[in-house]
């Protein structure tokens, strides 16, 4: 897909999307050199893939929460914390 | 009875910190927040719902080998690991604070207490604890 940049200026965000949905667009400019400019998406896996301390904790509660009954945990921090 | 608890002043765990603050997980949060039928299980998860999500949570090393001498020490160590990636430590400087601190205070605060506090101290971290006298220590810094 060929575009204006004056076209691309004003729907940023609408090529953007084509972009990441994995369309070719191709940005042309006249001045002051004619030019082409290739619209390139790259997802960063490393930043978006990296979790908050607070997900993991809440990961982990959903997969390994423990379900005893009877001492608290503050009972039993006052037991052996002496 | 909950939020009787929560608008007691000791619950307020906000201490003005900065983006990526630290937060120290006490031994007993920790057992009531992984444990589905703890008394304090529901203000657990609302306390921890209250985190901001750039927090960084915390276990002391301390608090590990208490969870480590737990029934459910296992499963619960493997989850601190996961959560915290390094336990962390004391230090010389901290047993400094510490002697200091038992010295110009009257404080019944226990060994564990102290070494928490001094990391609290340390870090100028946020303490998850449902143990009023130590966060009130805490809050005290």
């Amino acid at each position: 897909m060929n575009i204006s940049s004056t076209e691309f200026q004003q729907n940023v965000g609408y090529y953007l999307k084509l972009a990441e949905a994995g369309n070719s667009i191709q940005i042309t400019k006249s001045k002051p050199k004619h030019s082409i400019f290739r619209l390139v998406f790259q997802e960063n896996k490393k930043a978006s893939k990296k979790k908050t301390s607070k997900q993991i904790a809440l990961e982990l509660l959903e997969k390994y929460a423990i379900s005893r009954k009877g001492e608290s945990g503050l009972e039993f921090q006052n037991r052996v914390r002496s | 009875m909950l939020s009787v608890e929560r608008e007691n002043p000791v619950w307020n765990f906000k201490t003005g910190l900065g983006v990526n603050a630290m937060v120290m997980i006490d031994t007993n949060f920790f057992c009531s927040f992984y444990n589905n039928f703890d008394v304090n299980h529901q203000i657990a998860k609302e306390l921890f719902f209250d985190l901001d999500d750039d927090e960084q949570i915390k276990i002391p090393y301390v608090v590990a080998a208490e969870i480590a001498v737990s029934k459910d020490s296992i499963r619960l160590l493997n989850i601190a690991k996961q959560l915290s990636q390094r336990f962390v430590t004391n230090n010389d400087e901290d047993l400094e604070y510490i002697s200091k601190f038992a010295q110009e205070r009257d404080s019944s605060l226990k060994a564990n207490d102290f070494l928490i506090l001094a990391l609290c101290k340390r870090y100028r971290a946020k303490l998850l604890s449902f143990d009023k006298k130590l966060v009130r220590a805490v809050l005290s810094l």
